[in-house]
């Protein structure tokens, strides 16, 4: 019964989305733009029966209604209430739904927000985002319909959720990523109606460019939470796997740094309006690559749903959406062509300099995570593309891009006479100092760690020269806040480039047999495994070992890493035990009972790991505040 | 002016030339050095076999073949139900690994056609069924 009310109001949702159009069509061919603000009320209603749509799904599942395919498959009778809630999102037709309730969001707040846009362009942006809808909302009812019903004899359980799932990460990491890839769309919609109207007028940056700051925030967000989650949650005390979601995650998020930088030149210049206009594009085409051809089961992934019959339609409309993308910007890209003066000592070209490195780095990505697929495609042949392919050809292009960085901020727009001689003093130090530092922590000479260091060094000094440099005080206080935002937002990344570095090349790990009261021993540390204890979750029961840490004869902390094992799936999983502190992490993972007393067990000593996400959560932090600076002017 | 204007122009397209060669070195040399070819366990027995590059071994966990030692060695067998070849691995297995189970290896076959693991993979998920083992089955 509740099932054919979320299909309902799914189709009215669908019905709302196709009577837009028609009106937008009429408003266009009528050439009566301002009538468009009244798109408001049909859009309004199109996100309130899929909000109402998501609703049935969550009490489906808060009531266990296993008659719904999607709440048998992913929930349990048992299952915890937060999870239930969240299991909304823990398989491809639910995550769809939300994907798609967040990209109406979007499209609703920029309407709302779009004050500045003289209307003709705002009626063919939300033409364009309607057609999207369209599309996916079609893909949805006929491929995914996640309110699809059991005939016959009911389920009197659920299949319970995965319990890799069953944890806080969940609750978070999914739908940040949704709203930071959904968010795209905005930008991407912008540049074809731009193309489409053959008309640009400088403002025009200024105002979309918060848009594209938004998802950017959200995306690195979720970035950063999915690679913690997966630090604490996998077992094997790694934060990042080159997995292809992984991937297919990164690479937008690489793509829209290139754009940030993109956008800033061209609302500063009022130049490279092509490079602006592809790279939204591009972005937006990365995001659905990440979203449909990685969740569908087209490439064989941890992340991946177990169901493979919809890939095909996914890459027709990807393909739909490249190609008439494409063929838009070919057709009109030579209306919006504006020659600017370029000078090599400039902010701009070397921004752009960068904007090509981050390109080649994606272009490196891109095949490492679409190859295989495509060997398998063409030739039948199995393959895989490891790890140290990655790591291999992206560090050295990041630590390239990494010089540039300090120089992109010192530099100044147009033309610069000459360049501050300390600042090539700040560069040898830092060399120095990252070849110091690698000398400290092992005597053999790693170049990529001397590199790694080095480079992190540079960014956060150079940075930090440009902010003394400079007079950030000079105008009012939002000034000095954006500017801080600017020097900060830069050093997370070189404080990301030294937590990666420092915790790859020196991390120390110890696969070991223990038995109870037997001691390990990694650096000053002495690990001593006390004993056993026994714990019943609601859906689980788990084994708990403690173990004393010890660091200089003195008691440092108590660790107590689980094996839990999961009644209804019979699955085990390892929760692990975490010390975490500034400098360092300990991490204990649990193996398996080999023997009477004795168990197998994984311990690490990880230095500076927590950087990595500190870096994270700053960069989009200071972006998130440069964002509400700018947003008050661009309100206006 | 024409002549610095082409002068510029010349060290932008000669700057992005060296850069894009220096990728795609990189790029090519990293693909050759880091492809693992998959296999199944007969194609294992049927066809000749690099026997110092890595590769990929996916099949199901033998019954009764698991044997460990105190020092976190595991034996076992990994098989598609028409051959099979033996494994040997130092260190903790996934949490998934089980018998009758499905299991991907990526490692180097010695000399007596024993595979010395780096890395065993387990599936992630009771319905999820890596596609490396779906194209075996059938």
């Amino acid at each position: 019964m509740l099932a054919d009310f979320g299909l309902l109001f799914l189709i009215l949702s669908f019905f709302f989305n196709f009577f837009q159009i028609l009106i937008l069509l009429y408003i266009y061919i009528t050439n009566n733009f301002s009538k468009v603000v009244y798109i408001i009320y049909p859009l309004s209603l199109q996100l309130f029966f899929l909000f109402f749509s998501i609703i049935i799904l969550v009490i489906s599942f808060l009531s266990n209604d296993f008659s719904i395919l999607y709440v048998y498959l992913n929930s349990n009778s048992s299952l915890p209430i937060i999870y239930k809630i969240c299991a909304l999102w823990s398989a491809h037709e639910g995550s769809f739904l939300l994907f798609m309730f967040i990209f109406v969001l979007w499209s609703l707040l920029f309407f709302i927000f779009k004050s500045k846009f003289d209307s003709k362009l705002v009626t063919i942006i939300m033409l364009i985002l309607n057609i999207l809808f369209l599309i996916f909302i079609v893909f949805l009812l006929f491929t995914s319909n996640p309110f699809e019903k059991i005939y016959g004899n009911l389920p009197i359980d659920g299949m319970d959720l995965n319990p890799l799932l069953q944890d806080i990460g969940l609750v978070i990491h999914p739908p940040l990523l949704y709203i930071g890839y959904a968010g795209f769309v905005i930008p991407f919609v912008f540049s074809l109606s731009v193309l489409l109207n053959r008309k640009i007028i400088l403002n025009y940056f200024n105002f979309i460019y918060p848009w594209i700051l938004m998802p950017f925030v959200f995306l690195t967000l979720g970035i950063v939470i999915g690679s913690w989650w997966a630090y604490y949650e996998l077992g094997w005390g790694g934060w990042w796997f080159w997995d292809p979601v992984e991937n297919a995650a990164l690479i937008p998020w690489l793509s829209s740094i290139a754009l940030i930088h993109a956008f800033s030149i061209s609302k500063v210049r009022f130049g490279f309006f092509k490079l602006s206009l592809i790279l939204s594009i591009a972005t937006f085409i990365f995001c659905l690559l990440g979203i449909f051809l990685v969740r569908s089961g087209v490439i064989n992934s941890v992340h991946a749903f177990a169901s493979n019959n919809r890939g095909i339609y996914l890459i027709i409309i990807l393909l739909f959406v490249f190609f008439s993308s494409i063929y838009i910007y070919i057709v009109n890209y030579k209306f919006i062509y504006r020659k600017i003066f370029l000078s090599l000592f400039s902010k701009e070209s070397v921004l752009f300099i960068n904007i090509i490195f981050l390109l080649v780095s994606i272009f490196i990505i891109l095949l490492g995570t679409y190859y295989p697929s495509i060997v398998d495609l063409f030739f039948n042949k199995k393959i895989s593309v490891g790890a140290p392919y990655f790591n291999f050809t992206v560090v050295p292009i990041l630590c390239i891009i990494s010089i540039f960085i300090p120089f992109g901020l010192c530099l100044k727009w147009v033309k610069n006479d000459f360049i501050n001689k300390n600042i090539f003093y700040i560069f040898i130090f830092s060399l120095i100092l990252g070849l110091l530092i690698s000398y400290y922590y092992d005597k053999d000479i790693i170049i990529f760690s001397i590199l790694g260091i080095s480079a992190g060094i540079w960014i956060l000094l150079g940075c930090s020269y440009y902010g003394f440099h400079k007079n950030i005080f000079r105008f009012n206080i939002i000034y000095c806040i954006r500017q801080l935002c600017l020097i900060f937002s830069h050093m997370s990344v070189g404080i990301i480039i030294l937590g990666i570095t420092v915790s790859s090349f020196y991390s120390i790990e110890k696969d070991i047999s223990i038995k109870i009261g037997d001691k390990v021993n990694i650096l000053n540390y002495d690990f001593v495994f006390n004993k056993m204890l026994k714990k019943e979750g609601s859906n689980y029961i788990s084994d708990i070992a403690e173990f004393v840490v010890i660091k200089n004869n003195k008691e440092l902390t108590c660790m107590y890493p689980e094996k839990r094992i999961f009644y209804i799936s019979g699955i085990s999983m390892t929760e692990v035990s975490i010390y975490p502190s500034l400098f360092y992490d300990l991490y204990i993972a649990l193996g398996k009972n080999i023997g009477a007393d004795n168990w197998s067990c994984r311990i690490y000593y990880k230095p500076f790991i927590r950087w990595i996400w500190f870096g994270g959560i700053s960069l989009s932090l200071c972006v998130l505040i440069n964002f509400l600076c700018g947003f008050r002017r661009f309100r206006s | 002016m024409i002549l610095k204007l082409l002068n510029k122009k010349l060290l932008f397209v000669l700057f992005f030339t060296l850069c894009f060669l220096f990728a795609i070195y990189l790029v090519t040399y990293a693909l050759k050095q880091n492809i693992n070819l998959f296999y199944t366990p007969s194609q294992l027995c049927s066809e000749k076999i690099n026997y110092t590059k890595s590769i990929k071994v996916g099949g199901f966990v033998k019954k009764n073949s698991i044997r460990m030692d105190d020092s976190l060695n595991v034996f076992f067998d990994i098989t598609d139900y028409k051959s099979s070849v033996p494994v040997e691995y130092n260190g903790i297995l996934p949490d998934l690994f089980e018998e009758d189970k499905g299991v991907v290896v990526i490692g180097i076959l010695n000399k007596n056609d024993k595979l010395i693991a780096k890395q065993v993979l387990a599936k992630h998920d009771e319905n999820y069924v890596s596609s490396d083992i779906i194209s075996l089955e059938s």
